[in-house]
This record gives C-alpha cells, sequence and structure tokens, in this order.
C-alpha cells in the first residue's frame, strides 16, 4: 500500500481541469493458504490493482480502466475515457461534493503482516483433528488488504485502507454422508477464531450417519447463518436494487408495502462496529445507515447518484464496486430474535436444517422466484431432533413466501464477509419452502 | 529479446536461485472494449492491463503470485511470496509431481480477419442502435445489447525449457428483450443471456447477425407473456443452441475436467458411461475460431485434439500436467485460468459434439409429445455436479412430430447421467453450430448439433 497524500496527489494530479471528471483506484492483496483433504496444498499471494476514469465531454460520458499506477498510464486512462465520452451514455456525469466522511482505522498491521507460515501453523491443528475423528477437511485462510481512493473534480479525495482475515472450511465424514460448514472473518487476523468453525463444522458431520431420500414438498426450514446471508444475497438483488425498482423489475411496485414477516427487520449500515465498516461507497458519497425493512413493510431500496438523479433523489450511498454494476446493499443487516438455534431445533415436528444454499439464480426477478440447492451439510429435523442426513436438495421458491413465513429468529447474528462488504445474519426459521424430490445425484 | 521476455527469464533465474525445483512465469498485455445499450441509451468502457504470473514448486509444494509486476523490483517480490508460499510447513505428504513433456518453443496468433479495434465505435454504436430499434415493439420494456473485444498478448517461459508467444482476440456480443406480464418478466435472448463468444475478429459479431434477430426475439418475449404455461409431464426434448451448449458444458464437460472438484475419477471411468451411446465428444483447442482455442495451454503445452467420450464412454480427460501425472497419464493440454490473477486448472477448451445423422425435422417428428428448447434463462448444477436444473427461456411444444405452439417457463432437472442416457440421436452436420460461453472467466467454445433426449420430466417453475 501506498502513502495517502501521495496516492492522492498523483490521481489529483492526472484529474482533467476542464470537464466533470472521476478517479477511482482500488487495490488489493490476497494471501490465501489451502487445504485440501486434510494436507496443506497451495501457498497463493495475488495483487490486483484497478483504476477507473469516468469523464463527461460535450454531455456524454466515456469509461476507462487500468490497472497501471503510473502518471503515464493514467493520463493515457483520462485520455481514452475523454475521447470514449464520445459515443458514451448521456450525462451528465452526478459527482459527489468533497464533503467529509468519518476516517476510519480498518487495516490492523496483524492481518496485512500475517505470514504463509503463520496461516500454517492456524491450519495444522485442524488437520490432525480431524484426521483422528476420521473426518476431512478443505480449508482456506486469507488475509485480505486494500486501499480504496476517489477524486474527482468537485473536490472530493476519500482515501480508505482495510485488512480482512477469513477462514472458511467444509467438513466432510471419510465414511458416511455427514457435511458441515464453517466460516469466521475479522478485520484483525490475531482474532481469527478457527477452531471454533471446524468444531460446530465437525458436530454437524457426526450427527449424520445415515442419509435418507426426502419427498418433494413445502417445508420448515432452519437457516444456519451462513444459509441466511445467501439467501439475503439473492433477496438484496431482488428487493433492494435501486435501478431494477426504478426499471420495474422489483417485485413490488412502490415502497411502504407490507410484503414480509412481521418479525423481519433489515437495513444496511458501514458504520455499525459490529459489521465490516467502510466509511463512503464507490462513489466517495458517506455511509449512512439505511433501513430497508421494518417489521416486514419494505422502506428504500439503494442508489448511487444516477440512479437517485433517475429517481429525482440522492444517492444512499450504494454506489457498486467498480466493475459491477447496480446499487444494492453491501453492509446487510437482518436484526435478531431471541430464539437460539436449539429452540428451532426442539420445537421443530418435521423440517430440515439448512447450513448453506448454493448456486442460488434468479428464475423471474419481478415474481422473486429463485433456485439452488442446499450444500455442505443438510439435515433433517424429526419430532425436535436431528435424526439424519439428507441429500442436496434443490428448490424452487418465492422468496416473499419464504420471508412472510418466519416462525422464529436466531437470538444471534454472525459476520460474512469481504474486504468491502459484510453482512450480519442470524439463524431463521421458516414454515414455508419448497423442495423438489431430493435422491443423491439429482438436485 | 524483448524487455518483456527479458523480466521473465530474470524472474525464472530468481525463482530457481531462490530454490524452485520447477518454475513457470506468464506475462499477459490485455486491451478491452465493452459497449452496452438499453433502450437506445449506450454505454462504452475500455480497459487496460498488464501483469505477470508466477507459478512454481518448492520443497514439493505449489506456490502462485500475481501482480501488476512492471519492473525488476516488483517481480522480485512476486517470486519471493510464490516461494514463501509454497514452503509452508509441515512438511509435504505427496510431493506435486508433473507429468513429462518436451520442451515446446513457438508463437500462436488467433484468426482475426476484421479488427475490431480499428472499426470505428461509431460503427459499433450503430450496430447496437439497429438491434435495439428491431427490438421497439410494443410490450418490450427493456432492451439490451452488448458488445465485449479483448485482445490478449500471452508470454511464457518455464524452467524446462518452454516458451512461448501467443495473441487471442476474444470477440463476443448478444442482445435481450424483456416484457413485462401481471407479475412476471418474460426474457428473450440472442444467441444467449450471457453472450456468445469465438477467438475471432469482428466477422463474428457480423455472423450473429444481431439487428436480424431483434425483431424475432422481441416478439417471442411478448407473446410469452400471454403463452400458456410449460405442461407438467414426461416429455422427449430436442435441445439445441446455447441451451444445449450449457447442458455439455455443466452436465458433461464439469465431470471431465481431471482432479477438479466433481469430476470423474480415472478409476471409475472404465465402468461409467456419462450419456448413451449417441453421444460422442472431442476436446478440440485448436478448433478454428473456437472461444476455448490456443496454441500452448498455461503450461506451455501444446494445443491438442483428442476424443473425451466416444458413444457415451469416457475414452479420455480434460488434464494438465500434475492431474495426468497422478493418473499416469500425459498431459492433454487443458490447462487455463480465466484471469491471470488465478492459478490455472484442468478446464475445458472446445467440446465437439460428433454430428449424427438426422435432420432437425427428423429429430422432431419422432417425437409424439415433446419440446424443443433453446436458450438457457437459469442453468445450475448441485455442488457435486452430479444433478442440475435448467429453465429455458421458452419452449416449442411438438406434438405428433410438429411444432404446435410456444410454452413458458419450462424447467426440468435430473441426474446428468440418467438424462444423458435417454439421448437417442443427435443432428446432421449440416446443423452445426459453434457458440462460446464465458465460465469463470475462460472462455469454452462448444461446437453443437441438436440432440434429442427421451423421456425428460418437466414443468412450469412456478
Amino acid at each position: 500500500m501506498t502513502d495517502k497524500s501521495k496516492l492522492l496527489s498523483i490521481l489529483e494530479k492526472v484529474l482533467p481541469k476542464d470537464i466533470p471528471a472521476e478517479i477511482t483506484l482500488l487495490s488489493e492483496s490476497r494471501q490465501e493458504t489451502q487445504m485440501g483433504h486434510n494436507h496443506l496444498v497451495q501457498g497463493s499471494r495475488q495483487e490486483k490493482m484497478f483504476v477507473r476514469v469516468r469523464a463527461e465531454a460535450r454531455g456524454r460520458v466515456g469509461e476507462e480502466t487500468t490497472n497501471v499506477l503510473s502518471l503515464p498510464s493514467l493520463r493515457q486512462a483520462v485520455a481514452r475515457a475523454r475521447k470514449r465520452a464520445e459515443i458514451g451514455r448521456p450525462g451528465p456525469l452526478i459527482l459527489t461534493p468533497g464533503k467529509g466522511y468519518r476516517e476510519m482505522s480498518l487495516a490492523p498491521a496483524a492481518t496485512s503482516e500475517q505470514s504463509p507460515q503463520a496461516r500454517a501453523a492456524l491450519l495444522a491443528p485442524l488437520a490432525d483433528l480431524a484426521g483422528k475423528a476420521n473426518l476431512l477437511i478443505d480449508a482456506s485462510l486469507w488475509a485480505n488488504v486494500g486501499e480504496l481512493a476517489i477524486v474527482n473534480t468537485l473536490g472530493l479525495a476519500a482515501h480508505t485502507k482495510a485488512a480482512l482475515a477469513e477462514f472458511e472450511i467444509s467438513v466432510a465424514s471419510a465414511t458416511g454422508p455427514g457435511r458441515g460448514y464453517g466460516y469466521f472473518c475479522h478485520r484483525n487476523a490475531e482474532e481469527l477464531d478457527v477452531m471454533t468453525p471446524f468444531l460446530a463444522a465437525a458436530a454437524k458431520c457426526q450427527a449424520s450417519e445415515k442419509q435418507l431420500p426426502l419427498p418433494a414438498g413445502e417445508y420448515t426450514v432452519i437457516l444456519e447463518p451462513a444459509a441466511v446471508a445467501d439467501l439475503m444475497g439473492i433477496t438484496a438483488k431482488i428487493f433492494f436494487d435501486g435501478r431494477a425498482f426504478a426499471e420495474n423489475r422489483a417485485p413490488f411496485p412502490k415502497l411502504g408495502a407490507k410484503l414480509f414477516a412481521e418479525q423481519l427487520t433489515i437495513w444496511d449500515d458501514s458504520l455499525d462496529p459490529q459489521g465490516l465498516q467502510l466509511p463512503f461507497d464507490f462513489e466517495g458519497v458517506p455511509k449512512q445507515r439505511l433501513n430497508l425493512v421494518n417489521r416486514g413493510i419494505i422502506q428504500a431500496v439503494c442508489l448511487d447518484n444516477e440512479t437517485a438523479a433517475g429517481l429525482k433523489t440522492v444517492s444512499s450511498g450504494h454506489a457498486a464496486l467498480p466493475g459491477t454494476d447496480a446499487p444494492i446493499p453491501r453492509h446487510l443487516a437482518v436484526e435478531a430474535g431471541n430464539a437460539m438455534l436449539d429452540d428451532m431445533i426442539a420445537s421443530t415436528k418435521r423440517g430440515i436444517l439448512v447450513s448453506r444454499l448454493h448456486n442460488v439464480s434468479i428464475l423471474d426477478a419481478r415474481a422473486a422466484l429463485i433456485t439452488g440447492t442446499t450444500g455442505c451439510g443438510t439435515l433433517l429435523v424429526e419430532e425436535g431432533k436431528l435424526t439424519a442426513a439428507l441429500p442436496n436438495l434443490r428448490f424452487v421458491q418465492d422468496l416473499t413466501l419464504a420471508l412472510n413465513s418466519i416462525e422464529m429468529t436466531g437470538d444471534e447474528t454472525k459476520l460474512f464477509g469481504g474486504l468491502w462488504e459484510g453482512f450480519l445474519a442470524p439463524a431463521l426459521k421458516l414454515n414455508r419452502f419448497s423442495f423438489l424430490t431430493g435422491n443423491t445425484g439429482q438436485v | 529479446m524483448t524487455i518483456l521476455e527479458q523480466l521473465l527469464n530474470y524472474g525464472l533465474d530468481a525463482a530457481m536461485a531462490g530454490g524452485a525445483e520447477y518454475a513457470e512465469l506468464t506475462a499477459v498485455d490485455i486491451e478491452e472494449k465493452k459497449l452496452h445499450m438499453q433502450n437506445a441509451r449506450l454505454a462504452s468502457s475500455g480497459n487496460r492491463e498488464a501483469g505477470i504470473s508466477v507459478r512454481l514448486i518448492a520443497g514439493g509444494r505449489w506456490g502462485f503470485a500475481a501482480g501488476p509486476a512492471a519492473n525488476k523490483t516488483n517481480l522480485s517480490r512476486l517470486v519471493k511470496a510464490a516461494l514463501e508460499g509454497a514452503r509452508v510447513q509441515p512438511p509435504p505428504v505427496f510431493s506435486a509431481g508433473l507429468s513429462t513433456v518436451i520442451p515446446a518453443q513457438g508463437s500462436w496468433t488467433g484468426p482475426c480477419v476484421r479488427d475490431p479495434f480499428a472499426i470505428p465505435d461509431s460503427q459499433l454504436a450503430e450496430l447496437l442502435r439497429a438491434a435495439d430499434q428491431a427490438m421497439a415493439i410494443e410490450g418490450v420494456s427493456i432492451r439490451q445489447g452488448n458488445l465485449h473485444f479483448r485482445r490478449e498478448h500471452r508470454y511464457y517461459v518455464n524452467s524446462e525449457g518452454s516458451s512461448n508467444s501467443q495473441t487471442f482476440t476474444y470477440t463476443g456480443g448478444s442482445i435481450c428483450a424483456l416484457a413485462f406480464g401481471q407479475g412476471e418478466i418474460q426474457q428473450r435472448s440472442w444467441p444467449s443471456p450471457g453472450g456468445s463468444y469465438a477467438k475471432e475478429g469482428y466477422e463474428y459479431i457480423e455472423e450473429l447477425d444481431l439487428p436480424g434477430h431483434g425483431r424475432q426475439i422481441a416478439q417471442e418475449a411478448v407473446a410469452l407473456t400471454k403463452a400458456p404455461s410449460c405442461p407438467q409431464e414426461a416429455l422427449d426434448l430436442v435441445l439445441t443452441g446455447s441451451l444445449l451448449a450449457s447442458q455439455v458444458h455443466y452436465t458433461l464437460g464439469y465431470r471431465l475436467q481431471l482432479g477438479m472438484p466433481g469430476a470423474v475419477h480415472p478409476q471409475q471411468a472404465s465402468r461409467l458411461k456419462l450419456s448413451s451411446s449417441a453421444i460422442t465428444i472431442y476436446a478440440d483447442a485448436a478448433l478454428t475460431g473456437g472461444a476455448g482455442s490456443f496454441g500452448f495451454d498455461s503450461e506451455g503445452v501444446k494445443a491438442q485434439s483428442f476424443p473425451l467420450l466416444e458413444n457415451g464412454r469416457i475414452v479420455n480427460f480434460l488434464s494438465g500436467r500434475e492431474t495426468a501425472a497422478a493418473a499416469g497419464r500425459f498431459s492433454g493440454g487443458c490447462m487455463r485460468s480465466g484471469c491471470w490473477l488465478e492459478p490455472p486448472v484442468p478446464w475445458m477448451t472446445n467440446l465437439v459434439i460428433k454430428p449424427g445423422t438426422c435432420s432437425l425435422a427428423e429429430l422432431a417428428g419422432g417425437i409424439e409429445r415433446g419440446l424443443l428448447l433453446d436458450t438457457p434463462r437459469v442453468f445450475g448444477v448441485s455442488p457435486d455436479l452430479r444433478g442440475f436444473a435448467a429453465q429455458a427461456e421458452l419452449g416449442w411444444l411438438i406434438e405428433d412430430g410438429v411444432i404446435t405452439h410456444m410454452v413458458k417457463n419450462p424447467f426440468y432437472r435430473g441426474n446428468s447421467r440418467a438424462f444423458w442416457s435417454g439421448c437417442d440421436a443427435a443432428a446432421a452436420a449440416a446443423h452445426q453450430k459453434n457458440l462460446g460461453l464465458m465460465d469463470k472467466g475462460i472462455a469454452v467454445g462448444h461446437s453443437i448439433v441438436p440432440v434429442r433426449i427421451r423421456g425428460v420430466r418437466v414443468g412450469d417453475s412456478r
């Protein structure tokens, strides 16, 4: 990473003086130590640089990107963006004024300086334990470090650094159908807990020695926090994407409609210290909390500068990561309830415990219809107890209906994230979730 | 020797001096141009990037590092990171091993008759505008068109004496019409929702004829909002177009990527039929214009052409040097990476279905009650890759061998082997089409002929 003032001055130096323009720089370094089937298999490091120039010339906007951070390369990118504007989208390029944002310290040195040896040392005990318990683990440890800087011709000069240590593990029984999944992340690598997710995933593996097929039908599901985070990812695209709302692709015509169960309250807040903070969005708009769903009523959608202008309002601070497209919530939190996961299981006569959702796709955004499969551990619940493993199950589900059938909400949220985003998700018990026939290899 | 080649050799020397048993370095230089039009509103963007990746074995383990290295200092840092990544403790139980190859040197340039970067942007915009106007009919709410061009110069060296330089031109395009019905969105795309790609020049865009297909897909999107639902029953299917490409890609190709999660293990191969005898598939990395074509793979192994499935039986795999060595084979030259920042993996190149003898009319003619399906709206696979689910954008109902009317939301799923075991015919070479899709950033070519699958349970996804 570079010095903040030096970096901003390089970007400001190449910023055109005669036309509206914006330069966004995003650099990321990702170090990974990977374990496959209880053995360390590979260490890798990836360094990514991304500079986006947006410029308005003669009423049109052009965009150009490069990964070479040098004055000549940046000047060429500016010149190309200007030229590209000749056939670009109609302007204006709406820029964020250079007003203040909250400075945050988001990049502990312990993460950026974590060595491959330190990561290997964290993974080694898991391999020993897994071997003794006849389990096979695939796991990765990542140390991510990033830097984001935005300057524009309205005087904006925003800058932040971020770091994130992540651990992800999938555990499989070497002899049976049991599967489990675990995840943990923290800005500070020294705070990374790998043992708790491993033990929880291992326990789930061992709780399921036999596997049963499942007839098609509507079931009660208990979605563990990781599965809720997966579901919220697709919920964000369908319900909270401001561009989809503006283009009438959303499943509701106007805000204020009661769509979901009373128990559901969702907001986006990248200033929450419990989550993964970020002071401003990718257009430099200072972040603030946005209430999306309040007691089942949809309150807001996410906007960037351009979408907001189309709706004659102001950005909510949700400009997307360069290279992605729509303004959607990236720091989404689902309000916790008061149920423990054990209570959810104990209160279920017949249902399904789901660890994760896999490959979730939108069949029809307006109908909020999605499909995907369960993964990394799906268990049958009968008479309040986990009784058998199930194969991965294919679901086709009306998401509005599912989120309108919340019976219980978990009492604690877990954090799932990336360098520039983070979801806080509790477990949810839903009474309506439709699965197709579930036999091994038929999802 | 160019400056870049000198830099690669410097990095190679540094890796070997640092204790690597094997090392390979790849440098890329990329130029890209994208145009997107939605409802006559054009957006244009470009991209330039360059970088180097270092992949090595040290102490029996793989190490990998990649970054925008433009000088010796940055490259030395990458080499050091790759060596550190490989030398994690404790010592390896299994050392990484590579299959033997004869070192290859050379250069390769993909076909490009009309350089897309030499075509004026105004001409590209005009093409999208013509397609947009063709789709502008009552009932269509959103019209989209996309063009994507990418030129990549790639330089490679390894410690066994292989070296090559390659130049690829990727060209892709698509159009899409969205019509809003009562609480639903119906979509029609050409030739597929994500676009079809070829390693060719602008001539591929001309071949796709986006404006020429605009009116038809727009009309179909509107008609779908009023069409009856897909019947829920077991029907015979004729699969074609980009849906068939996806079906082959996700339910056959994925199973043959040796060593990848969900792939068939070589020891199972002799006992396992992945499909009926009607299906024979070749991997052909040298297919002219194929999206997955190249001169050398990411390990410097020359492009190859070989059968993968013969009459449904597995006869070979898509392999790289490490996975081939583990299976006692030679590399199939199939190591690929979607982005220079990612380590390469065994992946599909171009998959070619061997044509059969039927005409399309004969395929449909042999069906009492069935569906003709062409373009995927959603295609998903299960985590273990053994099952899949698909929804086509539209279906044409076939009754007594004749196409009668369109149905909406046709959804089907199943076990991949069971599905393909129902294939009883492939169409003749006259119906062959080349399509290319991007999966995880890797361009894969599919040369397809329509196929007929018997007895598939279908229904409306709702």
